[in-house]
C-alpha cells in the first residue's frame, strides 16, 4: 500500500477488505441461484426446441402437388460440387419447416427451422456434394401449421455436376447510375463458402472509382485496374506481390495469356439521359481505340488495325493461345469525337472481330470480321473466348457498346467453326450482360438485371460442351434474403482460381504513389481523349 | 466521529443545492432545446441541409460501421439522430450528450470530495446550446467528446485502484494503451484529447512526469500506427477522425459554430489545468475563496446560479442565433408536411437579400399549390435558377438532389425525377424519402405499363411487352418495376422511423385499385403526366422539360405554370403571349395576375394587339402598368436611380421585375 495515503484511504482500504470478505459469504447463495435459473432456462427452452419429426410422421404427411416456393429460385439447377450452400428462405405458409437434402450417397442433411429461413450447414453440405457428383440432388421440404399435420412438397431437384467452378470469383460494387465515385468497390468472394473482402475500396482514397479490372487466365497473381479520383487517373498492375501504375486514361484490359502485355481500351464516354424510355440512362462511346501495354518494357503503343480512326474499337480479349485478339468494332458515322451524338448515337452496331498478333516480333495482322452486325442486327459487344477455343460469348443489343442500359440486351454463343451462333437459354426479360468463363469452360457468370430491372446481381450457370447453358442461378448468399433490399449493382465478375495475392495496402500504396510510368503521348488514332469529369459534390 | 458525520451533512447539503440548480439547469435545457430549437427541424433537414446520418436495422450496415476508425461511433450517433424526428426525444439525447460532457468534466477534475468547479463546469452545455441553435447536428464529436471524458475519468479511478490494491505498476500503461487504441477504433481521433487529458492529470495533480509525458506521447502515436495500419488511412486522414479539426473535418459546418465546437474540446484540459494551478495557492486563500461561494442562505445562493445561468441562456438566445438558418429549416419542414401556406408566412419572414435560389424554389412550390404562382410571385424575392434548379447557378450539392427529384415527381417527369433521387441516394446516403419516391416512380412506371399492355392470350404480361414493344422506346415491363419498387421499400423497412411506413406501402404494390388510397392515387396521377416521346439529352433545359410534359399531357397545369413562370422569370413576354390558349385548358376563369402584366409589357413592346381568347385584363393591372410607365419614362436613360423610390408601390409585380430584375421588395403583401 503507498505510503503516502492518507489514513482515510487506509480505513477505506481496510473496511473494501472487510467488506470483500462479506460480499464473498453473500455471493454464493447469489451465484447459485443465477445457475439454477440459467439451468432452469435452458432446460426449458431444451424442452421447447422443435425436434425432428419422426419418420412416420414423415410419409404420413399429406402430399402437395406442386414444389414449394423458394427464395432464391433454387430448383432445376445444375450446381457446382464446390459451391457454397444455396441458403434458401421457404415462402409458403407454416409454423415449423422440416427440409431434407439428399442424394444418392451419404446421410442427408436435415434443417428444422420456425422462420423459413434454411441455412445449409457447410460441412455437411460439402461432404454431401462432393460424395455425389454427377448425381441428383434433392430438397424435401415439409410444412406444418401452427395447429395442424405436416405436409409435403414434392421434392426439389437439382444435378451436381461432375467439373468444379473456379474457388473466387472477383467483382465490381457501385450504386446504380453511379456518378459521384462513392461506395465503389472492387471485391472478392470466396465461392466455397461465403468470405467476401475487398480488394480496393475508392473510400481509401477519398472515394475514388475503379473499374476495368482483368486478370489475365483467371490467375489472381497479375492483375489490372483502372482508378481514379483525387491522385488522378491511372491504370495499376498487379505482377505477384508487388504492384505499380501507368498513368493515363486505360480502361476495358485484357491480359494476353502470356502475361506480358495487357491491351487496353481508351474511349471518351458520353453520358446521357433518356426522357421517356424505361431506363433513364444511356452511354455511348463518341470515340474510342485500343492500345496495348508491354509490361517488360513499360511502354504503351497502338497500331492501325486496332485503332482506326473511321472506327471506334473496344471490349478487347484474347484467345486463349493468344494468337488472336478479338474485339468490338463499329464504324463511326461522324467526324467529331468528342462530343455527344444526338442524331447518330442509335445507329451504332458493332461487328465482333479479330487480329492476329504475333507477341515476339509485335506484328499485327489484318483485321477479320469473326460476326458482323448486318448478320445479327444487333449490336455485339464483349466478346470472350472459351477456355477450349471453340466458342465465342458475347452480348448483343440494340445499339451501342453499354448493353448494361438496354432491357433487351443479350447472352449469345458463337462456335468460331461451325459460324453458328445462338442465344442462350440463361437469358432474361432484363439486360444480361458482364459475362465470363471459368477456366475449365464449365461455368459461366454474369451480371443480369432480372428480376428489377434496375439492380444488377450475378449469375452462375452451366454450359456443357455443345454450348448448352442450364437455368441459371443466383450467387449463394448465407442470408438468402440478402438481394432483396441491396441498393448497390454488381458487375464485370471475373472468376479467379485462387484470392488476389496483392494486398490492398498495396494497392492502396500503389494508387497513391505520385511516381507512375508514363504513358500517355500515345501516337495514333486519337491524340487526346478527355473523359467527362463527374458532377463534383459541393460543399453545402 | 461527530465530525465526520458534521462533515457528510454539510457535504449533502451541499450536493442538493448543486443537484437542485443542475436539475433546474437541465430541465431547463431540455425545454428549450425543444420548444425553441425543435429537433424535428433538424430531422427534417437531414440529407438536405444536414448530413445524412446512415442508419438501418442490416447485418451489412454494422458490420461496415464497425470496419472503420469511429465507426461505432457514427453508427450509434446515427441511430440517436433518427430519434430527432421526435422533438422531445431529440432535445433528451442533446441534453443528454451536453451533461455528459458537463458531468464527464467535472468529475475529471475533481479530486476526493471537491464541489467548487461545478458551475463552470455546465459551460459545455452552453457550447452545445449554441451550436444546435445555429442549427447544426455535429452529435458525433460530441460524443467522441464526452466518451474521452469518461475514458478518463475511468482511467482515474483505475489508475487510483491500481495503486491502492498493489497491482504491478506495469498494468497501468498497457491498460491506457488498450483504452486509447480502443477509443481510436470507437471514436476516432479523440483519443489525442484522451492522452492529453490522462497526461496532464499524471504531471499535475499526481506529480509523475514521466507517466505524463509517455500517455501523451503515445496517444499522438495511435492515430498514425491504427489509422494507416489497420484502416488504409493516409497520415492525415488518421488524425482526422471524427472531430473538428484538420483538413475536411466538419466541413458541414459554418464557421461560427464550429470555432465553438472546436472551443469545446480543450476546455476539460484547461479546467484540469486551472484546478491543478488553483490547488497550488495557499490553503488560506483556497479557504477563503471557497468561504466567497457559501456566503447568503442557500435560497440566496441557488437563486443567483439559476439567474446566472438563465442569463447565459438568454445571452446565446439574443446574440448567437441563426434567424435565418433556422427559417430555411423552417421551410424545409413545412414544405414536407405539405403545409404551404406556413412555407409562404416563413417566406415572408426572411429578408428578400436572405432568400436563395433553394428558398425561392420552395416558395414557388408552395404559391403553385395554393393557386397563387401567376398571381403573387414577384412579390417574394425570385431569380430563374430559382424555378427549377435546373441552371449551374444553383449550387449543386444535397438541397439541389432533394429539391429537384421532388419538383420533377410533382411536374410528372419521372425518369428525370428518378435520376436525381438515385443521385440523392449516391451522394447523402438512403433517405428514405427518396427510397420513397424511387419506389413510386418505378410503380408509376409498372402500373402504366401494365394499363397500356393488353396481354395476349396463354401469354404473361412480359412477354407481350417484349413482342409489341420492340427495340427502343417502350422498352419496361410491368413487374420487373414493380419489383423495383419492392427492393427499395425493403430498404425502406429498415429505417427505424420509416419502417412502418415502408411495411404499409408494400402491401399496396400489388394493388390494382387506387381508390382511397391516396399514395396510389398520387403515383396514378403522375404515371399519367410521364413524357411518352424518348429524347435524349445531356443537358437539361426548364423548357426542354416543360414543353415536353406539356405535350405528353396538355393537362399537365403544373407543367403549364411552371413554364409561364420561367417565361417570365427570362422576360420572354412573347411566349407568355403565344402560351395563353392554354389559360382555356385549365378552366381559368381570368387572366393571372403577372400575365397580365407580361401581356401590358408585350403590346407596349411590339405595339401589336394581343388575342386574350375571351378574357380581359383588369382595370387595376392597365391604371398600374400606365402608372409604371409614367414613373419609369423620364428616367429611361438610367432607370435604376428611380428603382428605391418605385419599391414600395411596385416591388410585387412584373413590372418592376422585368424593368429591375428583382422582385419581392415591397408593394402590397
Amino acid at each position: 500500500m503507498n505510503a503516502k495515503n492518507s489514513s482515510a484511504d487506509h480505513v477505506a482500504f481496510r473496511s473494501a477488505k472487510g467488506r470483500l470478505f462479506a460480499e464473498r459469504k453473500a455471493t454464493k447463495p447469489a451465484c447459485l441461484l443465477v445457475l439454477g435459473a440459467v439451468g432452469l432456462a435452458a432446460a426449458t427452452a431444451w424442452w421447447c426446441l422443435p425436434g425432428r419429426p419422426s419418420a412416420a410422421i414423415l410419409d404420413a404427411a399429406q402430399p402437395t402437388a406442386r414444389r414449394p416456393r423458394i427464395h432464391p429460385d433454387y430448383d432445376g439447377l445444375v450446381v457446382p460440387p464446390n459451391l457454397a450452400p444455396l441458403n434458401f428462405r421457404i415462402e409458403e405458409p407454416g409454423g415449423l419447416f422440416f427440409i431434407r437434402i439428399r442424394s444418392r450417397r451419404g446421410p442427408p442433411v436435415e434443417i428444422l427451422s420456425r422462420s423459413g429461413d434454411v441455412e445449409i450447414p457447410l460441412d455437411r453440405w460439402r461432404r454431401l456434394l462432393a460424395e455425389n457428383r454427377g448425381a441428383e440432388l434433392s430438397i424435401d421440404v415439409y410444412a406444418r401449421p401452427r395447429e395442424g399435420s405436416w405436409r409435403r412438397y414434392e421434392s426439389v431437384t437439382n444435378e451436381i455436376a461432375q467439373e468444379q467452378i473456379d474457388p473466387y470469383i472477383a467483382y465490381r460494387v457501385l450504386r446504380p447510375d453511379a456518378v459521384y465515385y462513392r461506395s465503389i468497390g472492387i471485391y472478392q468472394r470466396h465461392l466455397e463458402s461465403y468470405e467476401c473482402s475487398a480488394v480496393l475500396h475508392g473510400r481509401w482514397f477519398g472515394e475514388g472509382c475503379l473499374n476495368c479490372h482483368a486478370f489475365p487466365n483467371a490467375d489472381p497473381s497479375h492483375l489490372s485496374l483502372h482508378v481514379r479520383g483525387r491522385y488522378g487517373e491511372a491504370a495499376v498492375l498487379v505482377e505477384g506481390d508487388g504492384a505499380y501504375t501507368a498513368a493515363g486514361r486505360l480502361g476495358y484490359a485484357a491480359w494476353h495469356p502470356s502475361g506480358k502485355l495487357v491491351v487496353f481500351s481508351r474511349f471518351e464516354i458520353q453520358l446521357y439521359y433518356h426522357t421517356a424510355r424505361g431506363h433513364t440512362r444511356g452511354a455511348t462511346d463518341s470515340d474510342s481505340m485500343l492500345t496495348y501495354y508491354r509490361l517488360d518494357r513499360r511502354t504503351l503503343k497502338t497500331a492501325p488495325p486496332i485503332a482506326d480512326k473511321a472506327r471506334l474499337e473496344t471490349h478487347p480479349t484474347w484467345s486463349p493461345d493468344g494468337r488472336y485478339l478479338y474485339f468490338a468494332s463499329a464504324p463511326k458515322p461522324w467526324a467529331d469525337g468528342q462530343s455527344f451524338p444526338a442524331e447518330h448515337y442509335a445507329q451504332v452496331r458493332y461487328d465482333l472481330k479479330r487480329v492476329r498478333y504475333d507477341i515476339e516480333k509485335d506484328h499485327w495482322g489484318p483485321v477479320e470480321t469473326v460476326l458482323s452486325a448486318s448478320r445479327t442486327g444487333r449490336s455485339n459487344v464483349s466478346p470472350r473466348i472459351s477456355p477450349d477455343g471453340r466458342f465465342v460469348l458475347f452480348c448483343t443489343c440494340d445499339y451501342g457498346e453499354f448493353p448494361v442500359y438496354q432491357p433487351d440486351s443479350d447472352l449469345y454463343l458463337l462456335n468460331l467453326k461451325s459460324g453458328k451462333y445462338w442465344k442462350l437459354e440463361c437469358n432474361s426479360p432484363c439486360a444480361d450482360s458482364w459475362h465470363c468463363w471459368s477456366s475449365n469452360g464449365r461455368w459461366i457468370v454474369f451480371s443480369s438485371k432480372r428480376p428489377t430491372g434496375v439492380f444488377t446481381r450475378l449469375y452462375l450457370c452451366h454450359v456443357d460442351k455443345d454450348g448448352r447453358t442450364s437455368k441459371p442461378f443466383l450467387l449463394p448468399q448465407r442470408d438468402p434474403g440478402c438481394d432483396d433490399d441491396l441498393l448497390s449493382v454488381y458487375n464485370l465478375p471475373e472468376f479467379i482460381t485462387g484470392p488476389v495475392r496483392v494486398s490492398p495496402a498495396a494497392l492502396l500504396q500503389a494508387v497513391r504513389d505520385t511516381e507512375r510510368v508514363q504513358v500517355d503521348g500515345i501516337t495514333g488514332a486519337t491524340a487526346k481523349l478527355p473523359f467527362p469529369e463527374p458532377w463534383r459534390l459541393a460543399p453545402q | 466521529m461527530s465530525a465526520r458525520i458534521g462533515r457528510a451533512i454539510i457535504v449533502w447539503w451541499h450536493d442538493t443545492d448543486r443537484w437542485l440548480v443542475r436539475g433546474i439547469f437541465f430541465t431547463g435545457f431540455w425545454a428549450y432545446v425543444c420548444f425553441s430549437i425543435r429537433p424535428r427541424l433538424i430531422y427534417d433537414a437531414f440529407g438536405i441541409y444536414l448530413p445524412y446520418p446512415e442508419f438501418s436495422v442490416d447485418r451489412a450496415c454494422f458490420r461496415e460501421a464497425f470496419s472503420r476508425a469511429a465507426g461505432p461511433l457514427e453508427y450509434a450517433s446515427a441511430f440517436l439522430s433518427q430519434w430527432f424526428f421526435v422533438s422531445p426525444v431529440g432535445a433528451l439525447i442533446v441534453t443528454g450528450a451536453a451533461g455528459l460532457i458537463c458531468f464527464g468534466t467535472e468529475r475529471l477534475i475533481r479530486e476526493r470530495e471537491e464541489t467548487r468547479w461545478w458551475l463552470p463546469c455546465l459551460l459545455p452545455a452552453l457550447a452545445v446550446l449554441i451550436v444546435y441553435q445555429t442549427y447544426h447536428h455535429p452529435l458525433t464529436a460530441l460524443l467522441a467528446l464526452a466518451i474521452c471524458l469518461w475514458l478518463a475519468v475511468g482511467y482515474k479511478t483505475l489508475a487510483r485502484r491500481i495503486r491502492v490494491h498493489g497491482v504491478l505498476a506495469a498494468w497501468q500503461p498497457i491498460a491506457f494503451l488498450v483504452m486509447c487504441v480502443s477509443l481510436y477504433y470507437l471514436a476516432g481521433t479523440v483519443c489525442l484529447l484522451f492522452g492529453l487529458l490522462v497526461g496532464t492529470w499524471h504531471v499535475c495533480v499526481e506529480r509523475r512526469v514521466v507517466a505524463g509525458a509517455g500517455a501523451i506521447m503515445a496517444s499522438a502515436l495511435v492515430p498514425w500506427l491504427v489509422g494507416t495500419k489497420w484502416f488504409y488511412m493516409t497520415p492525415v486522414e488518421a488524425y482526422c477522425v471524427a472531430w473538428p479539426f484538420g483538413p475536411g473535418s466538419a466541413s458541414d459546418l459554418e464557421t461560427g459554430p464550429l470555432n465553438v465546437l472546436r472551443g469545446l474540446f480543450p476546455f476539460p484540459l484547461g479546467m484540469l489545468l486551472v484546478a491543478a494551478l488553483c490547488r497550488g495557492l495557499p490553503r488560506r486563500l483556497q479557504d477563503r475563496v471557497a468561504g466567497l461561494s457559501r456566503r447568503g442562505g442557500r435560497a440566496l445562493r441557488v437563486t443567483a446560479q439559476l439567474l446566472l445561468l438563465a442569463a447565459a441562456v438568454a445571452a446565446v438566445h439574443q446574440f448567437l442565433r441563426a434567424p435565418h438558418r433556422e427559417k430555411r429549416f423552417e421551410m424545409v419542414h413545412f414544405t414536407l408536411q405539405r403545409q404551404w401556406d406556413q412555407v409562404l408566412l416563413v417566406a415572408r419572414q426572411l429578408p428578400p437579400s436572405r432568400h436563395d435560389c433553394f428558398s425561392r424554389h420552395l416558395v414557388n412550390r408552395a404559391l403553385y399549390h395554393t393557386g397563387r404562382l401567376g398571381e403573387k410571385m414577384f412579390s417574394f424575392s425570385q431569380d430563374q435558377a430559382g424555378l427549377l434548379l435546373l441552371s449551374d447557378d444553383a449550387r449543386h450539392g444535397a438541397p439541389k438532389f432533394w429539391m429537384l427529384s421532388e419538383i420533377a415527381w410533382e411536374l410528372g417527369d419521372l425518369n428525370f425525377a428518378e435520376q436525381r433521387a438515385f443521385e440523392r441516394i449516391e451522394a447523402v446516403g438512403e433517405c428514405p424519402s427518396a427510397l420513397e419516391l424511387l419506389a413510386k416512380s418505378f410503380l408509376a412506371k409498372s402500373r402504366t405499363q401494365a394499363r397500356s399492355t393488353a396481354p395476349k392470350t396463354g401469354a404473361s404480361a412480359f412477354e407481350t411487352v417484349r413482342t409489341t414493344s420492340p427495340g427502343r422506346g417502350t422498352d419496361d415491363t410491368s413487374a420487373s418495376s414493380r419489383e423495383a419498387a419492392r427492393v427499395l421499400l425493403n430498404r425502406m423497412a429498415k429505417n427505424v422511423i420509416h419502417g412502418r411506413r415502408a411495411e404499409e406501402l408494400l402491401g399496396l404494390l400489388d394493388a390494382s385499385d387506387a381508390a382511397d388510397v391516396p399514395w396510389l392515387q398520387d403515383v396514378d396521377r403522375v404515371g399519367a403526366l410521364r413524357c411518352k416521346d424518348d429524347r435524349v439529352f445531356q443537358d437539361y433545359s426548364e423548357e426542354l422539360m416543360l414543353a415536353g410534359l406539356l405535350r405528353a399531357n396538355p393537362r399537365n397545369q403544373m407543367a403549364f405554370e411552371y413554364l409561364m413562370a420561367f417565361y417570365l422569370l427570362s422576360r420572354r413576354t412573347d411566349k407568355v403571349v403565344e402560351n395563353l390558349h392554354r389559360l382555356n385548358d385549365f378552366g381559368y376563369r381570368g387572366i393571372p395576375r403577372h400575365y397580365e402584366e407580361a401581356i401590358l409589357i408585350h403590346a407596349n413592346e411590339t405595339s401589336q394587339p394581343v388575342p386574350l381568347h375571351g378574357r380581359q385584363i383588369r382595370p387595376a393591372t392597365v391604371q398600374a402598368c400606365q402608372r409604371f410607365l409614367d414613373r419609369v419614362r423620364p428616367w429611361q436613360d438610367q432607370p435604376q436611380l428611380i428603382m428605391g423610390e418605385l419599391a414600395d408601390e411596385f416591388g410585387d409585380s412584373y413590372f418592376y421585375y422585368y424593368a429591375f430584375g428583382i422582385s419581392g421588395t415591397g408593394g402590397s403583401r
